[in-house]
């Protein structure tokens, strides 16, 4: 008897613990740490400190200066490095004006807590398309295009690509500036060029159009790929992809627009598009993967149960590089395909940013001048030297599209075509779909619309999804 | 005006060193419990969406944060939504967890060589923290690179959909759960330590098997850890939240909102609707506090030994 409980106790061990330690042998390719992307909204599974050490060492602090300016940051990895290496050389070269980082965020709800306290940086990062909440009701940000208080913003706002300078309005009839872009990022497709060799598939050039992802998805999949393509379920690739098909969710008055011959067509695509198995009458169907990186950094060294490509944006390079590195193949980027078909028709890309913000609790005179001077000198050509090596930026300078030590980076004996993350195939798609929204209800709308996606998702189809944001648009509270 | 005795001046020195004994944690009670509750409760009555704690709370509403669940189509349908998921994983998980607890503890009470060494081991799971847990689950369960799918797959068994289907995510929540029964567990063991051997050994006698003996004197002899463990259940379960999200990831209340538990409403109100999220919390307060109630109300079936 006790020899027949002794075994059952094993067992009952064994199945408790098998899987915790099973999972210690999975190696999907990732590393820790996050990234900002297009929207400025965190993505799991980021790449660490490229270029840098991992454990950035703190910044040279100016202690005897008579000015100090503070700034708060997203508390990732590397988000502090960047912004250290941008602190150190700024004080460096101004030893009159002590920069020094005070405050890490994991999300722009923080910066509420930090007023509270009474601890407000004067300078705070903030993602593109959730600024409005803070900028537009809260009163956190100040307003930028002043020349008053910000002598030569003309000038140096007229350098940004004009997607970006869009982003920082809280609305579409506000004409404020409330932060400075940082970056510029557009959706890219990443894709493992061994695979592509292996699958006797020709990499694209830039200049492909829609119909050519698709039929590189098939053959990679003819040729034994587990799906063609990574394709994140992800705000700006849904806005992106909607207004390819000819849909959009708002009109410039507010008024909802969902109800259309082209979000139909889209949401027709996105049902088929994530489909198990192929179907070989529907090109479309059963070609991608879900996922946040997961399966195309796993590449398995041959081409059976791979999935050679991904949409992604900049930041998450140092990352794929690292991955590619490690599995011992080679990455590859080109520009997100333009949405022309046989019979025409116009591409559109999302296209967003991180910034800084001066915040309003920054009141002294010499405390405002250096926190403009810091960031007008972050966002330089100079700028963009210092931290070009981290490898995670795109600068948000038109001047800066085809110069720069931005372009050569590269790690591990990879570089990448840098062109593709500025290629203008595609128009630039305006992620801050809400604003023509009062800015009360911009949080509560996007949420809507990420229930819309979920139902389109559950399989619920397009007139129930449709319907659904119809009824949850007339409940919004504006 | 009558002069203080001696007897009532030392009476309010001692008073006096007494509170000064305690007025840390009666500050700490006071500022980091008592001050937010309240707070909170004003601001359940007025419009605002988060910002820096100050006394203008907004624009006053009166209870209408309160009947929001009713009146606002949205509202209504995130609320029950998120009610009934949590009902529905609380009317599952709880009498499910505390059965196996039971029955583990029952196996892990006997008197043999090494059973200390087993106790330890299922309890570990219980000392990883939540986030640590859920995340380390969530790869175990990823559909195409998890380690379970991997093995299922390897004895022809095929891929389990996990948290990517709507009608699979609940039941492998719970399943998740299961891993940390051992924090009832232990409970029920320091109980079962305490059943009488006597009570036992007289049921021998009188001719009771095992099965006899665990109906007629230890599960009545363990009521009382029973409604104990009933109570604290009801109260972590509808207040599931950090597992979820790492579990979930971006998503964080599953596909076709299958894991919207009470707490995300929460949570997603917070920013622009800081009011509303308050209003929910106490309405989860009062569910909470109701359903405590209830059972003990009804909990004639408790037995309490002369011991308590």
């Amino acid at each position: 008897m006790k020899k027949i409980l002794h075994i059952a106790l094993a067992a009952l061990f064994c199945s408790a613990f098998i899987f915790p330690f099973a999972a210690c042998e999975i190696d999907t390719g990732e590393t820790p740490g996050g990234q900002v992307t297009p929207g400025g909204n965190e993505n799991p599974g980021g790449s660490e400190n490229p270029g840098g050490s991992g454990q950035e060492e703190p910044p040279q602090q100016n202690t005897d200066a008579d000015v100090e300016v503070t700034v708060g940051t997203l508390g990732k990895p590397d988000e502090l490095t960047l912004m250290k290496r941008w602190i150190s050389s700024f004080n460096t070269a101004h030893p009159e004006v002590n920069i020094t980082l005070t405050k890490q965020m994991s999300g722009m709800p923080d910066t509420t807590l930090w007023k509270s306290a009474g601890e407000m940086p004067d300078i705070i990062w903030t993602a593109g398309d959730q600024h409005s909440p803070y900028s537009g009701n809260l009163g956190y940000f100040r307003n930028l295009n002043d020349e008053t208080a910000f002598p030569g913003c003309t000038e140096f706002f007229g350098d940004f690509y004009e997607s970006l300078i869009d982003s920082t309005h809280y609305s579409n009839t506000d004409t404020g500036i409330w932060f400075v872009p940082r970056d510029y990022n557009r959706l890219v497709i990443y894709l493992n060029k061994t695979a592509f060799e292996e699958a006797g598939v020709a990499v694209p050039e830039n200049d492909w159009t829609w119909d050519d992802f698709i039929k590189t998805c098939n053959d990679l999949m003819d040729a034994g790929a587990k799906k063609g393509v990574e394709w994140k379920k992800w705000r700006p690739v849904y806005t992106t992809m909607l207004q390819n098909f000819g849909g959009k969710y708002l009109n410039d008055n507010g008024t909802l627009a969902i109800d259309s011959a082209g979000t139909e067509a889209c949401v027709d695509f996105y049902s088929k598009f994530y489909e198990l198995r192929r179907d070989p009458s529907d090109p479309v169907v059963g070609l991608a993967i879900e996922g946040e990186g997961t399966s195309f950094k796993a590449y398995p060294g041959f081409i059976e149960g791979s999935v050679p490509m991904i949409v992604d944006v900049r930041p998450q390079l140092p990352g794929y590089m690292q991955a590619a590195s490690n599995g011992d193949w080679e990455l590859e980027v080109r520009a997100f395909p333009n949405f022309t078909k046989a019979e025409g028709g116009v591409g559109y890309v999302g296209a967003g940013c991180s910034g800084y913000g001066i915040t309003t609790d920054c009141t002294d005179e010499q405390e405002l001048h250096w926190a403009w001077e810091f960031l007008k000198w972050c966002m330089s050509e100079e700028g963009y030297e210092k931290v070009s090596a981290l490898g995670n930026i795109v600068p948000a300078l038109k001047s800066l599209k085809s110069s720069g030590s931005w372009r050569e980076y590269g790690q591990y004996g990879m570089t990448v075509d840098a062109d593709a993350f500025v290629y203008g195939n595609t128009k630039d798609v305006f992620l801050n779909y809400q604003n023509s929204l009062p800015v009360t209800a911009h949080d509560d709308f996007v949420l809507r619309v990420d229930d819309f996606w979920k139902n389109v998702h559950a399989g619920k189809g397009y007139r129930a999804s449709v319907d659904q944001l119809i009824s949850d648009f007339g409940a919004l509270k504006k | 005006m009558k002069k203080m005795t001696q007897r009532t001046k030392q009476k309010i020195k001692n008073n006096v060193v007494g509170w000064m004994y305690i007025m840390p944690v009666v500050l700490g009670v006071l500022i980091f419990t008592a001050f937010p509750v309240i707070y909170a409760f004003i601001s359940s009555f007025f419009e605002t969406p988060l910002k820096a704690i100050s006394w203008d709370f907004g624009e006053w509403v009166g209870v209408d944060n309160y009947l929001m669940p009713l009146t606002n189509s949205y509202y209504r349908r995130k609320f029950f939504k998120a009610l009934g998921v949590t009902f529905l994983y609380a009317g599952t998980y709880i009498p499910i967890s505390l059965i196996l607890s039971f029955l583990l503890a029952v196996l892990l009470n006997r008197d043999l060589k090494g059973m200390r060494f087993f106790r330890v081991l299922y309890y570990l799971p219980v000392l990883i923290p939540a986030v640590c847990s859920g995340l380390l689950w969530n790869r175990i369960t990823d559909p195409y690179y998890g380690v379970i799918n991997k093995m299922l797959e390897d004895f022809g068994i095929g891929a389990l959909p996990w948290f990517t289907k709507a009608e699979s995510s609940m039941p492998s929540f719970i399943f998740v759960n299961m891993f940390t029964l051992g924090g009832s567990m232990i409970l029920w063991l320091a109980q079962l330590k305490n059943v009488p051997k006597s009570l036992y050994e007289s049921a021998r006698l009188d001719g009771a098997g095992r099965f006899r003996q665990l109906i007629s004197i230890t599960i009545p002899i363990c009521t009382p850890m029973i409604l104990y463990n009933v109570i604290m259940s009801i109260i972590g379960v509808m207040q599931t939240y950090s597992q979820v999200l790492t579990l979930t990831g971006p998503l964080n209340s599953g596909v076709d909102d299958s894991l919207l538990f009470y707490v995300f409403n929460i949570y997603d109100n917070r920013v622009s609707h800081f009011g509303y999220a308050c209003a929910l919390s106490f309405i989860l307060f009062a569910i909470i506090g109701a359903l405590t109630a209830v059972v003990m109300k009804t909990s004639k079936w408790v037995y309490y030994t002369e011991e308590g």
